[in-house]
């Protein structure tokens, strides 16, 4: 049972590393996405559904979309 | 093993976000690291209030709203940060309608050249 | 992967990260031995817990904290919210219309039911926000995806979509914020939760607080719509990708 904590607790600290200090603006926007995905299932492991939702549907959801919406509108074909 | 992860994850988050405001010369990479660094930090208040072995603070039966106090994890942690997911949402618009003006303006998101350009 | 970062290896990037080590190291020993995990370390919670289903009738507590306990905070954040719709209308100008899209089939087929589905789920998360998880902030954000999807698919440029939308947002704002008043003077309290609570788990329970989640709702959706026609139309000099 606690190998869920591991792999949720690595899963999201890797993807943050990537979502840092990798080169191109669009993966670094989806390892985000993916970073809120992680960070949504700790949220949950830590017993708070309300704070999960947020996360997901806001972090995991809008603000993804956001930032591409912003590439899109700086003119990024897709680094 | 459960017992540090959450307080280590959330510290390597607000380290990560730290050194990618300070180290990040693009404008976007700078809002991704502070994106990351106040999601650290929401991670780490709802893991203060977090209580081993207790569950989520909704009374959904009779005997649970009759003897709760022992029973659910803290509520107040999680109301604080659905604020502060909100609000940072909030900032990100803003940092990323400034970044699209900044590219408009001055043809580059590099921060670096932006300190020789007199307003 | 590492060359997005400065790579001159210049002297204030190895300050930085070293300043970044010391501190998350001072944090992470404060915090193992000054605040214990998965210890019982409520004071105020206590009492929110034991008289929050008495007070405001939720059964829901992380909504009586955010609506009744902490209701101050939830105002600033509408505050602030509206702060946030507002300076990016100052750097981003209003566009003139939609991005021309091209013809999809997906989108042809998925447009004619699916927009109304996400919004039905958002009015869903919304509505029961006071007796399972979910509330206003949430399915606001829900409704205002669905809208988003309904106004990028639509053709022809918005012409009266932008004043409604913003007449709403403060609409709402000032509703919530009467509604918050009306508890100040005839209950002696700002954000006192008054009506009628009903049987607490049902739909129609927790007094004002579903009417107070209801207008938090449409506010953040109408916001968030205003803040993302913003993004996603064309303004001067538009790049098509």
């Amino acid at each position: 049972m606690g190998y869920i904590y591991l792999a949720v607790v690595l899963f999201t600290g890797f993807t943050a590393a990537i979502a840092v200090f990798s080169r191109g603006r669009v993966s670094s926007v989806v390892a985000l996405a993916l970073a809120s995905v992680g960070l949504t299932a700790s949220f949950y492991l830590l017993q708070a559904p309300d704070v999960a939702m947020a996360e997901a549907v806001i972090s995991a959801g809008l603000s993804t979309a956001l930032f591409l919406f912003a590439l899109r509108k700086m003119g990024i074909r897709g680094d | 093993m459960n017992a540090l992860d959450f307080y280590a994850l959330s510290v390597f988050l607000i380290g990560l976000g730290l050194m990618g405001v300070f180290l990040n010369r693009d404008f976007v990479k700078i809002l991704i690291s502070l994106s990351v660094l106040e999601s650290g930090v929401n991670l780490l208040i709802v893991s203060i209030g977090y209580v081993r072995g207790r569950i989520a603070p909704i009374l959904f039966s009779k005997e649970l709203q009759a003897s709760a106090v022992g029973k659910v994890v803290d509520p107040v942690p999680q109301a604080l940060v659905l604020t502060a997911i909100v609000i940072g949402l909030g900032l990100l618009a803003v940092g990323l309608g400034m970044a699209v003006w900044m590219h408009r303006r001055f043809g580059t998101t590099d921060v670096s050249e932006l300190k020789d350009l007199a307003g | 992967m590492l060359e997005g970062i400065n790579r001159k290896y210049d002297i204030s990037g190895i300050i930085a990260s070293l300043v970044v080590l010391a501190f998350s190291g001072l944090l992470i020993y404060l915090l193992y031995t000054q605040i214990p995990y998965g210890q019982d370390k409520m004071l105020v919670s206590k009492d929110y817990i034991k008289m929050g289903v008495n007070s405001t009738g939720a059964t829901n507590l992380v909504t009586s904290v955010v609506l009744s306990f902490r209701g101050l905070d939830t105002l600033g954040e509408v505050t602030v919210l509206f702060a946030s719709a507002m300076a990016v209308g100052l750097f981003l100008l209003p566009g003139a219309g939609m991005w021309q899209r091209e013809e999809n089939f997906v989108l042809r087929v998925a447009s004619r039911f699916l927009p109304y589905l996400i919004i039905l789920i958002g009015i869903y998360i919304v509505s029961q926000g006071h007796v399972s998880p979910g509330g206003g902030f949430q399915g606001g954000v829900v409704i205002s995806s669905g809208l988003l999807l309904k106004l990028i698919l639509k053709r022809e440029k918005e012409s009266g979509f932008g004043g409604l939308v913003h007449a709403l947002e403060s609409l709402m704002g000032a509703g919530f914020v009467a509604l918050a008043l009306v508890g100040l003077v005839k209950y002696g309290s700002f954000l006192y939760s008054f009506g009628p609570k009903g049987v607490p788990g049902t739909l129609l329970s927790a007094g004002v607080l579903p009417v107070l989640y209801a207008f938090i709702g449409v506010k953040v959706a109408s916001e968030f719509v205003a803040i993302l026609e913003r993004f996603t139309s064309s303004g001067e000099e538009d790049e098509r990708a």
